[in-house]
């Protein structure tokens, strides 16, 4: 059984918690609260435009009603400072409102893990006076004691129903391996965060399950009955969620588990299924099963608690995905011909080479999806182009990143064409005042580190500029350049509940809307997308990813430009 | 007595040890060694650019050819720099070892009472490297005590250590304040002490004391010995000594007749045109010190008359400061406005402004002497207002440079911008297939996750001298885009020039092949982006402080050049 170590305190879980802002940003405060075992008792809307709503059957209030409220506090999303919220109520951030959970108190604990979180535990169990019976870690090395506390070995720790052993890391990989250690262990096991802060928000979770609420669509949940399906049910009945029943690959009437290929007889535009699992295989399996039956992605028809449906393994298994790079420190790597380059076509000498550069969007194999770039070559390929694409695009990558990766390797590859399709990671508002970082190595060591001269140039011209520059690096390699500002529904206006709760994300909101007041209206060197979808549905997967729909319309779009350029 | 912890590998004695090459990769090596207790038999020659060398003598050591060595009886050490691989296949029947393989800890250590100094991760790694070579602890032992007993030992405070016969401490730091903290601890034992070595390996490429030992010895020069009766002091004499190498008299501070020491300025009073001085002072702020003394004596550094243990051309001024740059590795961090930037003038807006771009030779502040681009704004400043934004730093190459311009250049807005540079990029980045990296973040890389792979994007086929070309064709384009000028230089080295004195060799010489390339083909480029002064300062002399680095002469004439460069081409603009 794993237990979160932190749970709301029983002093703000007799109050009624709001969260402040209907956003991407504040789904993941009503995701902490709740997975902390806390309930959420509504939103306050800042923007006053979706007042008397709700969001999984909570109400969104204006934020008079809230000051009149009774007995209530107000929970901040990370980015929003509490100055600028002009409540006089006290105001929190999740972390604030936490409490170590008292179910641990009573028994034998240990603190498996002796990092910087190991360090943050021990330090937290000490303030509260709760006694630690040992510190244990997968290597001991030569040490025997840690911080003054003996160290002692997984083997030794006293099994039963009075042991506790708390698994202190952050990183899922970590996570990972510490619960195969333990496993078949007699402990209860608890775990900083129930949920790793990385996994919630990357997912869509309870954006897809209201959505889901709204529409009065039916909802399974897809698990083996287990701590995750519980976790699930515990949850739903909290916020008044029906369930309709568990779903599992295969029937087990004992638990009273249908088999998911019932769900053929149902009508598929009305479910949603809200898989119950921590495993990345599983996650992945699930979605497979769903999609062949006709719940897809697209439709925002299913989702997972834990781990992102979207990109189970990568998010499962980030270094199978990933590797250090020499200059971006991280890059998507294909253990193909050319480092860091997927190549799509037979790499001839006379094929029509084009070399794409982009951020996640553009990422052949991380979510699954189908990208825009698979789609393109396909499209090519059938049209009777003998053509080879270099697909340079890695998560993450902003436009200075592009540049770089059109210098360092494309200039090796001699592509005919340079097709760059980016926007979204340009408009991050906590960054430097000079931008050209590479990612992301601004979140690397100290953040005070220098990084060039100060500027006041804005988000858009900073991009905009550097779209120039690729296209002037590009021709002086012969190539000819194709810039793409990518479609996002972040800067989209008049959204309703569900677009906010999906596409709008703080630190980001500013810039997307000056990104497409400024590309509206300027004379530009790039193909102008940013709308593209703001009006379809069925075209996104989360914030920014395209769903197979949304990846084949843009692929249209781009062979159309290319042609235009190639002339034939 | 202290002593070094890695020598000769017990296998190994009684071999004859020759050192692969005469350059300052050699010297480097040699260095190494020799600090280690290895008497170095002498030096193989292999590039047929300094065969008229052969028969020569370095520190009293012959340089032999590759047929002179007799197989079972010598071995041929690799510098550090220069990979194996190659060298293996020319010294066929022959030992070729690495610096590393040819060293081991003392073995002498296995008949002590060994104590370990330190249980950090030093500590760690000595632990496993010296029971991989079967040599016991005894104990260990720390400054501050704060657990009974480690890996097994027990671990004392190093105040409650009694006196034993045989014993010896082997310090487990490689941070020079902790070192010294621990030998301060120890001062009144009479047990050996083991130390990792006495200078770092920078300091060993960058410094050249065994050259000016040479050079000075070479040419019967009067040879004084700075420093105090310490530990350093005997272990540089002992190396010294070692190599049939004179001291003709000793200096330290205000002098000490009765111990025959004479005081530093007595100096004045001798012929410094026959005399040089090798400062052997462990405190690395005393020993700048002395060599300000010295220079305010008469010494300098281009008449290579005085050496030190650590290199006595890098040296802060004040003010100057590196910090830490999350795109570049490092920058100058002079002024809260223009991170990244030395700054000339007053940046008015009017001002013409220039960006220079550079490595170390560019670099103003850091070594003793003035730049050229300070040399260079003073000139131009009598003809214009004009701002200078010197953005060089030491270490950067032509990725570092086109890497700050992109990022930089639009904020600044220059109407010019210099580079000038190319020995930073002669040498092939190590472990990556594609060059275009900084340096730096990969050492970053390296050390946060040492065992993990990484890439370094699409291995291309251009030597190194085509791919410093075309980034600085990049750079162009980048600055012409921006309506500014572009002037790109390939500074002078000393380095496979036509005819290389011995002294020009073993101070700058290398056996690496791309500083020919360099020559060969920026003498024959067709379309260079550049200037080429690769050979600027062939003929002339006193142009060197050091292995790359010039002289203040030598960098007023860079000054003119560049100056009259960028100003007949902006009049002929205006005209």
């Amino acid at each position: 059984m794993k237990k979160s170590l932190y749970i709301i305190s029983e002093e703000y879980q007799e109050m009624d918690i709001y969260v402040y802002g209907v956003n991407r940003d504040s789904v993941d405060v009503f995701a902490y609260i709740t997975l902390h075992n806390g309930e959420v008792a509504g939103f306050v809307d800042d923007s006053g435009s979706v007042i008397g709503e709700s969001f999984m059957n909570r109400v969104i209030i204006s934020e008079k009603e809230f000051e009149d409220a009774e007995a209530a506090i107000l929970v901040l999303p990370e980015f929003v400072t509490k100055d600028s919220v002009k409540i006089c109520k006290e105001k929190f951030y999740w972390r604030e409102i936490l409490e170590v959970n008292l179910d641990i108190v009573e028994k034998n604990i240990y603190v498996y893990g002796l990092g910087k979180v190991g360090k943050e535990i021990c330090y937290k169990l000490d303030e509260e006076n709760i006694k630690i019976k040992g510190v244990c870690i997968s290597e001991r090395g030569g040490y025997e004691r840690w911080n003054g506390r003996t160290i002692v070995d997984l083997e030794e720790i006293e099994q039963g129903e009075d042991c506790a052993i708390i698994l202190a890391t952050k990183r899922n990989d970590f996570r990972r391996q510490m619960l195969e250690k333990v496993e078949g262990y007699q402990a209860e096991l608890y775990l900083p965060d129930i949920i790793s802060q990385n996994y919630v928000v990357n997912s869509t979770f309870f954006q897809c399950v209201a959505k889901a609420v709204r529409e009065h669509k039916k909802i399974y949940i897809y698990g083996n009955k287990n701590d995750w399906t519980d976790l699930i049910l515990a949850i739903f009945r909290r916020y008044g969620v029906k369930v309709e029943g568990v779903i599992y690959k295969e029937e087990n009437q004992v638990l009273g588990i249908k088999s998911v290929y019932d769900l053929i007889y149902e009508k598929l535009d009305d479910i949603m299924v809200a898989i119950a699992s921590d495993s990345g295989n599983e996650v992945s399996q699930a979605g497979d099963i769903l999609e062949s039956i006709g719940v897809t992605m697209g439709r925002l028809s299913y989702a997972s608690i834990d781990i992102p449906h979207t990109s189970p393994y990568v998010f499962a298994y980030p270094g199978n995905y990933y590797e250090q790079d020499s200059l971006f420190s991280q890059c998507a790597h294909h253990k193909g011909k050319y480092p860091g380059i997927i190549v799509l076509g037979d790499d001839q000498v006379d094929d029509v080479k084009i070399f794409v550069v982009g951020g996640s969007t553009s990422t052949v194999g991380l979510y699954k999806q189908m990208t825009w770039v698979e789609y393109l070559y396909k499209k090519m390929k059938n049209m009777g182009y003998l053509i080879t694409v270099y697909c340079a695009a890695s998560a993450g990558y902003n436009v200075s990143d592009e540049l770089l990766r059109l210098i360092r390797d494309a200039c090796h590859l001699k592509p005919d064409y340079v097709i760059a399709f980016n926007g979204v990671n340009n408009l991050y508002n906590d960054l430097p005042s000079n931008r050209f970082l590479l990612y992301p190595k601004q979140s690397w060591g100290n953040k005070s580190m220098p990084n060039g001269v100060e500027t006041s140039e804005d988000a858009y011209d900073f991009w905009h500029r550097i779209i120039r520059l690729e296209k002037l690096v590009s021709e002086f390699m012969g190539a000819k350049y194709l810039a793409f500002l990518q479609p996002m529904n972040l800067p989209k206006r008049n959204k309703n509940v569900f677009e906010r709760s999906f596409f709008e994300v703080l630190r980001c909101s500013e810039n997307a809307r000056l990104f497409k007041e400024r590309a509206d209206q300027e004379d530009r060197e790039y193909i102008n997308l940013i709308s593209l979808f703001e009006d379809k549905e069925g075209m996104y997967i989360d914030e920014c990813h395209y769903s197979n729909a949304g990846n084949e319309i843009i692929a249209d779009i781009v062979v159309d430009e290319l042609i235009k350029v190639i002339g034939m | 007595m202290l002593k070094i912890l890695y020598a000769l590998a017990e296998k190994y004695e009684g071999k004859k040890i020759f050192v692969y090459g005469i350059g300052f990769h050699a010297l480097s090596a040699f260095a190494e060694l020799s600090y280690c207790g290895i008497d170095i038999a002498g030096f193989v020659n292999t590039n047929k650019a300094y065969e008229q060398h052969a028969g020569e003598y370095i520190m009293n050591r012959k340089i032999v050819g590759k047929e002179e060595l007799v197989p079972n009886d010598g071995i041929v050490v690799v510098p550090r720099e220069i990979s194996r691989t190659a060298i293996q296949k020319v010294f066929y029947g022959i030992c070729v070892l690495k610096i590393d393989e040819l060293l081991a800890p003392d073995y002498r250590l296995r008949n002590k009472r060994v104590i370990l100094y330190g249980i950090g991760k030093r500590g760690n790694e000595i632990y496993d490297l010296l029971e991989a070579n079967g040599i016991n602890l005894a104990a260990a032992c720390v400054s501050e005590k704060k657990q009974d007993v480690w890996k097994g030992l027990p671990v004392y405070s190093v105040d409650e250590l009694e006196d034993a016969p045989d014993t010896v401490f082997v310090l487990a730091t490689k941070i020079p304040e902790y070192r010294d903290e621990m030998l301060g601890k120890l001062k009144d034992r009479e047990a050996e002490k083991y130390i990792d070595l006495f200078v770092t390996y920078n300091d060993m490429i960058s410094g050249d004391m065994y050259q000016i030992v040479d050079k000075v010895s070479g040419e019967r020069k009067k040879l004084f010995l700075y420093g105090n009766d310490d530990e350093l002091f005997q272990f540089i004499q002992k190396i010294l000594n070692r190599y049939g190498v004179d001291i003709n008299g000793r200096i330290y501070e205000n002098g000490d007749p009765d111990r025959g020491i004479e005081g530093i300025y007595e100096l004045i009073y001798k012929d410094l045109d026959n005399i040089a001085v090798i400062v052997a002072e462990s405190d690395r702020e005393k020993s700048k010190a002395v060599c300000d003394k010295l220079s305010e004596i008469g010494f300098c550094v281009q008449k290579h008359n005085y050496t030190s243990i650590y290199p006595k051309a890098l040296r802060y001024k004040k003010g100057f400061q590196v910090m830490a740059d999350c795109l570049l590795g490092h920058s100058p961090y002079m002024n809260e406005r223009f991170p990244g930037y030395v700054v000339y003038g007053d940046a008015k807006e009017d001002d013409l402004k220039i960006i220079i771009l550079g490595g170390s030779t560019s670099t103003d502040g850091f070594y003793s002497s003035t730049g050229w681009p300070y040399f260079f704004w003073k000139k131009y400043q009598q003809q214009k207002e004009v701002t200078v934004y010197n953005g060089a730093m030491m270490g950067h190459d032509v990725v570092q440079e086109l890497l700050k311009l992109l990022r930089d250049i639009a904020y600044i807005r220059p109407d010019v911008v210099i580079s000038m540079g190319g020995i930073n990029n002669v040498n092939v980045k190590k472990n990556t297939d594609n060059q275009f990296c900084v340096k730096d973040i990969l050492e970053w890389i390296t050390a946060m996750a040492p065992k993990e792979r990484y890439i370094s994007g699409v291995k291309g086929d251009e030597c190194t001298y085509e791919f410093w070309h075309r980034n600085l064709k990049v750079m162009k384009a980048v600055v012409e885009s921006y309506g500014a000028k572009f002037f790109g230089f390939l500074q002078p080295m000393n380095v496979a020039k036509e005819n290389p004195s011995l002294f020009d060799i073993i101070t700058t010489g290398e056996d690496n092949k791309d500083f020919w390339v360099f020559r060969e083909r920026s003498e024959k480029e067709s379309d260079p982006a550049y200037r080429n002064l690769i050979d600027l300062f062939d003929q002339e002399t006193e142009m060197y402080i050091d292995y790359a680095h010039y002289s203040e002469k030598a960098n007023d004439m860079l000054a003119d050049i560049v100056f009259k460069t960028v100003i007949t081409n902006m009049k002929e603009n205006l005209e």
